[in-house]
């Protein structure tokens, strides 16, 4: 049987496009509703634009040092403490992430779907599917989101054509009433809670170097227009005042569904799409989690710190996702600048820092150290 | 139910089934890194239960962006 060492670039960009999609198709409406109004569609392209100069960004230092995943260019650069330290700032950012991600889980399953069952419960079943997805590694995650890929784009298609025919062209006039300034904020404000930086963990297992980057910002793009429709449908069927007030608008989209009495009811769709995706983005930050920690303390094997990660991801979910308006206050006012620090301030500053020790200074590269190879090791035939 | 108990039950179990792989291994960095982290998530499910302060990290977070004002 062959063995598969890598991964192709169809399953890398499957991973970015759920990646993007997970959790943010939920709730970026209402976010983009609130500040940019009835231009919210408009602040959605613009924040497909940033994530794309985002990625361009993340392929240009992956091209200075290639073959390496994000932590080993942290070290590459900075050296190797600082690049330790700059690695465990990533884990806590990532582990941030992890926590309020399952907590945004519990809430909406228990708030929404199932009444009468228990956050705890949604969290620990899902924390055990991320548990037995971390186990079996990145390589079978990205055959899984090749299996669930047709299903998210059907159900996804279904779910906007179903939409169209109770779309009011008015809603979403007049535009830019306000000018540009609000929906720029909102651009970039939505463009900060796709994480697509934690892919260049997993971008050297992609063996070709034009594939893989263009799988990464095809991926970025095409999950981004997916928003970008539901956040104009959003606008367009349910208007300004109920995107903006709910707090998950595409669920209360896909609920107003009703074509000729015959098909209604059929949320359900919108949940799968979104706990299919969700399941890539909390395997991915999982895997990128355990690969940060064999990073910095040189492990041999990373799967025996997966149940007691697991552990604190799940305490930290009970104490991060409090509730809706304690973790709005944090979006407002901590989050942009937080998540922007990881995402935008310093990989700028280490392409920077990069560019002028590879070019200028002609700096050796050193060669991939453990990561990708330890990657290819953290997989099953 | 008590959800801390449920999750202190399976984290007492974990190196049950871990050393033996750990020991095999050889690689002392490994049990090391293992039994801390594994400490780690055992002294936050006791203080959970205890309903001691927990891990906040987005007050964390928020304190950390405070130190950079404007």
């Amino acid at each position: 049987m062959k063995r598969t060492t890598g991964i192709s670039a169809l399953q890398f960009f499957i991973l970015t496009f759920g990646l993007t999609i997970g959790t943010s198709i939920l709730v970026t409406p209402s976010g983009m509703a609130h500040i940019a109004r009835e231009d919210a569609w408009i602040a959605s392209l613009i924040s497909m634009l940033i994530n794309l100069l985002m990625v361009i960004l993340y392929i240009a230092l992956a091209r200075l040092y290639p073959g390496q995943t994000l932590y080993e260019i942290l070290e590459s650069v900075t050296g190797k403490w600082p690049g330790k330290l700059l690695t465990l700032a990533y884990l806590f950012y990532f582990i941030s992430l992890i926590g309020t991600l399952l907590g945004n889980l519990g809430f909406f399953v228990s708030g929404e779907v199932m009444p009468e069952t228990p956050p705890e419960v949604v969290q620990i079943i899902f924390l055990i599917a991320a548990i037995i997805s971390a186990r079996k590694g990145i390589i079978i995650l990205a055959r899984v989101g090749e299996l669930f890929f047709p299903w998210v784009v059907v159900l996804l298609l279904v779910l906007v054509l179903a939409l169209i025919p109770q779309i009011e062209w008015n809603y979403i006039k007049p535009v830019l009433e306000d000018g540009w300034m609000p929906v720029l904020h909102a651009g970039l404000q939505s463009s900060i809670f796709q994480e697509v930086i934690v892919l260049m963990v997993f971008l050297p297992l992609v063996r070709q170097n034009k594939p893989r980057e263009r799988a990464y910002l095809l991926g970025i793009a095409a999950g981004d227009l997916v928003l970008s429709a539901i956040v104009l449908l959003s606008v367009l069927v349910l208007g300004i005042e109920q995107t903006e007030n709910s707090t998950f608008p595409a669920y209360a989209l896909a609920k107003t569904i009703n074509i000729g009495n015959t098909l209604q009811r059929v949320e359900g769709m919108l949940i799968t799409i979104w706990i299919l995706t969700y399941f890539i983005k909390i395997s991915v930050l999982f895997l990128s989690m355990l690969q940060g920690l064999r990073s910095i303390f040189g492990l041999k094997r990373q799967n025996h710190l997966i149940y007691p990660l697991s552990a604190l991801f799940i305490i930290i979910a009970w104490n991060t996702y409090i509730n809706t308006v304690y973790v709005n206050d944090i979006i407002a006012t901590v989050w942009m600048k937080f998540a922007s620090l990881f995402l935008l301030v310093i990989p700028a500053i280490l392409y920077v820092t990069a560019l002028v020790r590879v070019k200028l200074l002609k700096q050796k590269r050193p060669e991939p150290s453990s990561g990708s190879r330890q990657q290819e090791s953290h997989k099953t035939p | 139910m008590s959800w801390g108990l449920f999750l202190l039950i399976s984290l007492i179990l974990v190196p049950v089934f871990e050393t033996p792989q750990l020991i095999k291994l050889r690689s002392p960095r490994d049990l090391l890194v293992f039994f801390g982290i594994w400490a780690v998530a055992l002294a936050s499910t006791i203080g959970v239960m205890a309903g001691l302060p927990q891990w906040r990290v987005l007050d964390w977070a928020r304190s950390f962006i405070q130190l950079f004002p404007g």
